[in-house]
């Protein structure tokens, strides 16, 4: 679109989720090389979703939210342009996000806790660390991530389990296909420090693989198509 | 899931295998080994399976437009039927008031679908009737008042046809009812950026929040829209607002263990940060003052009123060490 908004679909709902499945698309498969333009005014759009909070909401002025904002960040930084957004006001945001009672992520502000933050707030954590260690070099030394682990892994686990398997959104609901995705994602991202040490805080069977930040596919997997195309240009269809 | 096979709406979403002899549905392409199938019932294939047909024909009819409304009940969240009915409702000149009860009907059964707000914004466009929209999202948000869908969509109502009006009424009203009504804080902001922010206003905004601080001084909400407002007003040239540190002050200074909220502490920090930073080269006093007062704070923060986050108040300590070494 003109002013850098990407539609879902034909005639469908504009919002930054648009963005960042056609950013992380392209980055995987190495569409660029085609249309290096294709991707010019989508930053300064992503970056005017950035709200008074901290967070980025859907479009311009929407709610800062967490599913938004992992999908603003990462598309930022699949186009090296993360460091132009207020990486303070949304890291701020962003550690307030953690619920000091339940351990686990709400995804707005004064909202319940949702085991599915795990992931989309979580996952924002190595983004920022990377940001910010280039200018701290208590970063550089703390492998850690900016949120308490230990009580997120807790809540995933020993909150967030259904009897029978799966993961659920906090106890009390029902397991689904999703909550179990994004809860063993952001236990994924709690689970493997910056520089890839292990940081187990429940048993050591509870050590999931490690997930890719940006694009939430194995972390091995992400890199080995990300090689693949970059080796392999693909012929135009005409 | 959608109710939507009950057996009051039956007969409108069942098919009438008569009236399509003459296409061939066309199935779902299934692989042999798929990880899980979906069970769907006999009629849902039938409506799915002559929709992909007349969609492969491009068939522009009657029965055509009849068949997308048994899909779209069957399955609200299908965005190609949606995308297919958009051309339907213009090449046959469909009724669009008509068309905007039958949304209103399907958003309030599926209030937290993409497809049906969507579909809601594009006859709306078509028809540029705004009357009933503000009086929609209303109602809705009286379900659900932090229905992100809605509150999306009013924005839009907002900005495309210029109706502020109501907005500052609206949101305090539902301020009154919830104060930690973080969507209304947002949907205020909103409405003060796109109409008058002028600095009587943005003080005014400022009273608001202290009002709402001293009913509750742990709301994050309040704070977050306090910080927005200082921003803004230091960028427009209005400078700091004094009264707003000397709220923090007189609160800070209070014994009472349950007033002293994680947020007015860092929100004290930050404003020192910005204080210490300008005297830095100018008034080592103050600085050093200022520096250990922060210190002191996140150390509090750390170690007793937000122990969640010690990791990042470590953090910042490790940012005001490296920026005011000498004074520690």
């Amino acid at each position: 679109m003109e002013n850098g908004e990407m539609r879902m679909h034909t005639d469908g709902e504009v919002d930054v989720r648009g963005a960042y499945c056609a950013i992380s698309v392209a980055k995987l498969c190495n569409l660029e090389q085609f249309e290096p333009k294709l991707f010019e005014k989508v930053s300064d759009w992503i970056l005017s979703c950035q709200t008074y909070e901290g967070g980025f909401g859907a479009s311009p002025f929407n709610e800062a939210h967490g599913g938004y904002s992992f999908c603003a960040l990462a598309a930022l930084k699949l186009m090296g342009k993360e460091s132009l957004c207020d990486i303070e006001k949304l890291t701020y945001w962003l550690v307030n996000k953690q619920m000091k009672f339940e351990g686990g992520f709400q995804g707005r502000t004064n909202k319940l806790v949702d085991c599915c933050y795990s992931f989309w707030q979580g996952g924002m954590f190595p983004i920022i660390h990377s940001v910010l260690m280039s200018d701290s070099d208590y970063l550089q030394e703390n492998q850690n991530w900016l949120f308490d682990s230990e009580s997120l892994q807790e809540y995933i686990l020993i909150c967030c389990q259904a009897n029978f398997g799966g993961i659920i959104d906090k106890p009390g609901k029902n397991r689904d296909y999703y909550h179990t995705c994004y809860g063993l994602s952001g236990l994924s991202v709690s689970q493997y420090c910056m520089d890839n040490t292990v940081n187990i805080c429940e048993n050591d069977d509870s050590l999931v693989n490690r997930t890719h930040p940006l694009f939430n596919i194995g972390f091995e997997g992400a890199n080995r198509a990300i090689n693949y195309f970059k080796d392999h240009l693909i012929e135009t269809l005409d | 899931m959608s109710d939507s096979e009950s057996s009051d709406d039956y007969d409108s979403i069942a098919i009438d295998k008569n009236e399509w002899s003459d296409l061939n549905p066309i199935n779902q392409d299934h692989e042999t080994n798929e990880i899980c199938r979906i069970a769907y019932t006999e009629n849902f294939n039938d409506v799915f399976g002559y929709f992909r047909a007349v969609l492969k024909a491009n068939e522009i009819s009657e029965r055509a437009f009849d068949l997308t409304y048994k899909a779209v009940k069957l399955n609200p969240a299908n965005y190609t039927v949606w995308f297919y009915r958009r051309i339907l409702l213009k090449e046959l000149g469909k009724d669009l008031n008509h068309e905007l009860k039958l949304v209103t009907q399907i958003i309030d059964q599926n209030p937290k679908n993409y497809q049906v707000w969507q579909h809601r914004r594009n006859v709306v466009e078509l028809l540029q009737d705004p009357s009933k929209e503000l009086e929609f999202t209303e109602k809705i948000l009286q379900q659900d008042s932090k229905n992100y869908h809605a509150w999306q969509y009013r924005q839009w109502v907002n900005k495309n046809f210029a109706l502020w009006d109501q907005e500052l009424d609206f949101v305090s009203s539902l301020i009154t009812v919830d104060y930690k009504n973080n969507s209304a804080w947002n949907h205020r902001f909103f409405c003060l950026i796109n109409t008058d922010h002028s600095e009587s206003v943005l003080n005014r905004e400022v009273d608001y929040c202290f009002e709402k601080l001293n009913l509750n001084i742990n709301n994050e909400s309040v704070w977050n829209y306090l910080r927005g407002l200082v921003d803004l007003m230091v960028k427009e040239g209005f400078g700091y607002p004094e009264k707003v540190c000397q709220f923090c002050n007189l609160k800070l200074e209070s014994k009472k263990e349950d007033e002293l909220s994680p947020f007015l502490i860092s929100f004290k920090i930050d404003y020192n940060w910005t204080r210490a930073i300008e005297k830095k080269n100018s008034d080592a006093n103050a600085v050093k003052e200022i520096v250990q007062q922060s210190i002191l704070y996140l150390n509090l923060l750390a170690q007793k009123y937000d122990t969640i986050r010690a990791n990042y108040w470590k953090y910042l300590l490790s940012k005001w060490k490296q920026e005011f070494d000498q004074y520690f």
